[in-house]
């Protein structure tokens, strides 16, 4: 399984009257965008505007980031499986990406009722000490959407994501006349049997539990956000873009999966990655993803594996449930995770111990919305897109909001379960 | 001399006073540095200086703890030091456990820091995470190296000098974590450490896991009968309109309602806030975190001879430990002055 | 989430159905869910009359 991806540079994007590319300058024909995003009568409302890394602007409900992207060769569709696209395995072949653009979805609506305002959503600033790779470092062609608040919110966010798809879609057309600027090569080819054989154990919430149905709207492995058991993914799967809807970006560019291509067959037979979805309801069920994963881990051969989670609340006992089975199954384990705030010691650093846990990278505690660690004072921005404020607390009635350009403390990221951070936490 | 003000707290052995037999001893002060005191001052040099030694005897201070604090704390108001040193006991247990309830009066009552070294299986050594502690062996051939790591680290806390991570500056974590940076990102620290922990080679995790403090368990009840039983529920129930603005999760306060008279709680009256699992069936049936019905049918048939007149709600999501601890400490305390026999708490 | 609270160290922890009904099951019909609580709440009664010295679960036998 062999895959190729190359990166057709984009150095500038600007408004103009045809959609095309040349020598890294993509033009878009707003209109023509516009006209697509609003085909779906669930929308009622979409505005493009545009933002470059160093603008004085900051992007406000930002669900998700999606990069313009098109298979050439091989089976299968760029995003498989997301807003009724093929399911058809992916991860051979060739596909083409822009590099440094992304289509970014804004809409001030929640993912399922009585959510708080500021779960899940992002903001980005383009500039000062709050840009943090990689948004801020990428032109945002940013679509705001508001949805027909007479339908139920599975419904509302599928139909702004399957806009914001088909607006990348569009762009990505424009891709196979391309030469790309840079191709990348990514292949599992047989190991050296003498090397230990591990799999990345990667944790991802699903929307289920509180969304109240399996048509929930969240992130999705070929377009599915239910609760489900494990599955076993090729790392070119993940590359080529099967994790999808929310965080779109980093997961088709996922630094820990081009990590684990290039370890394979230096430090390690890379046998692959196993996607456990967390929040379950019931604790049984918790207890038996957990059991299922360290079997599978068993059953492929492996002799260790990494544990990655970004997960908060009760999300975290699957994950340490599965700490423990893999450390009971034999499995040189070792977990990557992010911590809560410690409280000067008062807190121990998760909500569930495990004191079995030997070997830990820590991701920090700062990033999520109520975190505290890595507080950076975000400074006031000149325009925002995307709305007219910004959340500031998942905890208040109200999501506290603040003007969208003022100056704001926290952010900063952990970098999530690819643990592209280099956030953490000390003992003291 | 210059430098700073040094105590030295060393227990009857090491102040060369007499082994067990002299174990007994009372806190004494001695001007100036004896017995090993007099090695911790050459390492101090001209920075820091030991002007007094505080001697107590291992079973003395063991087994009259307060009378054998309040003498410590008297002298050390006088002496004033910039620091307190106690130790190193190495793996001598109730010398250990000195050094840590000496350090942890100097440090939470007199705001003096302290620092010692043991042996991390002393049982002193995680006593108290007032006091900071080096890492030694379990012998006294380690004393060079010992000493010469507390005076380092006496003259950083004595100048008021902040610490660094305790691996970087040598001593046992104490269960406090702040954040900071690593020089690459996680993944690849993932990778690494996965790596050297197949290859049986040695790597650094980055968490001292630390759990909860256990709690004692209560009695049990004797007669459920004769008992009044309290309700409590962490899943966010207040009346509707939420009129005391309960948050969604990090709660700092807790919330008594009233259930006199009531046989069950009805989604007209009554709501559910939080914002850690899917509330919209506890909207409906609120009974499903707080079964007022089934506790009132006990009730009825005599299983309980009565039910606390309120329930005590509050959403317990993103809690911070010290609000939880305090708004326990404040339920119960209610509960006792009520003479409430056994609360049932409901978690979500 | 009874490992969860065992985890946490509380001494007398019981088994409630699920996180968002934890003591009945809508999915049955009303009686039934009616007796899913009272099992639940009378196991309950049952541990605060039990002498423990460590978290303990206990388990009502019905989901």
């Amino acid at each position: 399984m062999k895959l190729e991806i190359g990166t057709v540079s984009v150095e500038s994007v600007v408004s103009g009257s045809q959609t095309r590319y040349r020598d890294g300058l993509l033009e878009i024909d707003a209109d023509e965008l516009l006209d697509l995003a609003r085909r779906d009568p669930r929308i009622t409302r979409v505005r493009l505007d545009l933002a470059h890394p160093g603008d004085s602007t900051r992007i406000v409900n930002v669900q998700d980031v999606i990069e313009p992207r098109r298979k050439v060769e091989g089976p299968g569709v760029a995003y498989p499986g997301v807003c009724g696209q093929s399911t058809e395995t992916v991860g051979r072949g060739r596909t083409l990406r822009f590099g440094n653009v992304g289509v970014t979805m804004c809409a001030d609506l929640l993912p399922y009722k009585s959510a708080p305002f500021t779960i899940f959503r992002g903001s980005v600033d383009m500039s000062g000490p709050g840009a943090t790779e990689p948004y801020s470092a990428l032109h945002h062609i940013c679509l705001t959407f508001e949805t027909d608040d007479q339908l139920g919110y599975p419904e509302r966010n599928e139909a702004a994501w399957r806009a914001t798809f088909a607006v990348a879609d569009r762009l990505a057309q424009l891709l196979p006349d391309q030469r790309p600027d840079a191709i990348e090569t990514y292949e599992l080819a047989p190991a050296d049997s003498t090397l230990p054989r591990m799999l990345l154990l990667t944790n991802i919430h699903s929307v289920e539990h509180h969304s109240g149905t399996v048509h929930g709207f969240g992130e999705a492995v070929y377009g599915l956000s239910r609760l489900h058991p494990p599955w076993l993914l090729h790392p070119n799967e993940i590359l080529d873009g099967c994790i999808a809807k929310r965080n779109t970006w980093i997961n088709a560019n996922d630094p820990f999966a081009k990590a684990l291509v290039h370890a394979h067959n230096h430090d390690f037979n890379v046998l692959g990655v196993l996607v456990q979805r967390t929040r379950w309801s019931y604790q049984s069920e918790k207890d038996l993803t957990a059991h299922q994963m360290a079997k599978l881990a068993r059953m492929l051969g492996a002799d260790g594996v990494i544990i990655a989670s970004d997960a908060g609340g009760n999300d975290f006992v699957e994950v340490a449930l599965t700490v423990r089975a893999c450390i009971r199954a034999g499995l040189q384990t070792v977990l990557m995770s992010t911590e809560e705030s410690s409280e000067d010691g008062a807190k121990p650093p998760w909500l569930f111990t495990i004191p079995e846990a030997d070997a830990v990278v820590s991701l920090g505690s700062g990033g999520s919305a109520f975190g505290q660690g890595g507080r950076v004072v975000r400074s006031a921005m000149e325009r925002a897109i995307g709305g007219s404020v910004l959340y500031t607390d998942g905890n208040a009635l109200d999501g506290a909001p603040v003007p969208a350009t003022a100056e704001v403390a926290g952010g900063g990221s952990t970098g999530g379960r690819w643990g592209s951070g280099v956030q953490s936490c000390f003992d003291y | 001399m210059s430098g700073i003000i040094v105590v030295h707290y060393l227990n009857q052995f090491f102040a060369g006073i007499g082994g067990e037999e002299a174990a007994n001893l009372p806190i004494q002060v001695h001007e100036g540095p004896t017995g090993a005191s007099r090695l911790l001052q050459n390492h101090l040099g001209e920075q820091g200086r030991v002007v007094a030694t505080l001697i107590g005897g291992d079973n003395y201070v063991n087994e009259h703890q307060d009378e054998a604090l309040d003498a410590v704390r008297k002298i050390l108001r006088e002496l004033s030091p910039a620091v307190l040193i106690a130790g190193p006991a190495f793996d001598a247990g109730r010398y250990g456990v000195a050094c840590a309830l000496v350090g942890h009066a100097a440090t939470r009552d007199l705001g003096i820091p302290s620092v010692t070294a043991m042996f991390p299986e002393n049982p002193g050594a995680t006593l108290t995470r007032d006091v900071v502690v080096v890492p030694t062996s379990d012998s006294p051939r380690d004393m060079g190296r010992a000493v010469t790591e507390l005076a380092r680290l006496a003259l950083k806390l004595g100048t008021g000098e902040v610490l660094g991570p305790a691996s970087v500056d040598g001593y046992l974590p104490r269960g406090i974590r702040k954040p900071g940076v690593r020089e690459k990102p996680g993944y690849e620290r993932a990778l690494e450490m996965l790596r050297a922990k197949l290859a049986g080679e040695s790597f650094a995790s980055e968490m001292k896991v630390v759990g909860y403090e256990p709690v004692a368990a209560a009695l049990p009840v004797k007669h459920l009968k004769d008992a009044t039983l309290a309700l409590i529920t962490t899943g966010g129930i207040v009346p509707k309109g939420n009129p005391d603005r309960l948050v969604r999760g990090g709660a700092k306060e807790w919330y008594r309602y009233s259930i006199e008279g009531l046989d069950r709680l009805d989604a007209t009256h009554w709501d559910c806030v939080h914002r850690g699992f899917y509330i919209e069936i506890v909207k409906e049936s609120p009974n499903y975190v707080l079964p007022l019905d089934v506790l009132r049918q006990l009730e009825g048939r005599g299983d309980v001879k009565s039910l606390y007149p309120w329930f005590f709600s509050t959403s317990g999501v993103g809690t911070a430990v010290l609000d939880a601890r305090r708004m326990g400490e404040q339920m119960g305390s209610e509960l006792r002055e009520a003479r409430v026999d056994g609360a049932l708490l409901v978690a979500t | 989430m009874p490992a969860l609270a065992l985890n946490v160290g509380a001494n007398r922890v019981i088994k409630g159905s699920r996180i968002e009904h934890v003591c009945g099951n809508p999915a049955l019909p009303p009686e039934q869910d009616r007796a899913v609580g009272v099992q639940i709440v009378q196991t309950a009664l049952r541990a605060l009359a039990t002498a423990v010295a460590e978290p303990t679960l206990f388990d009502a036998g019905v989901g």
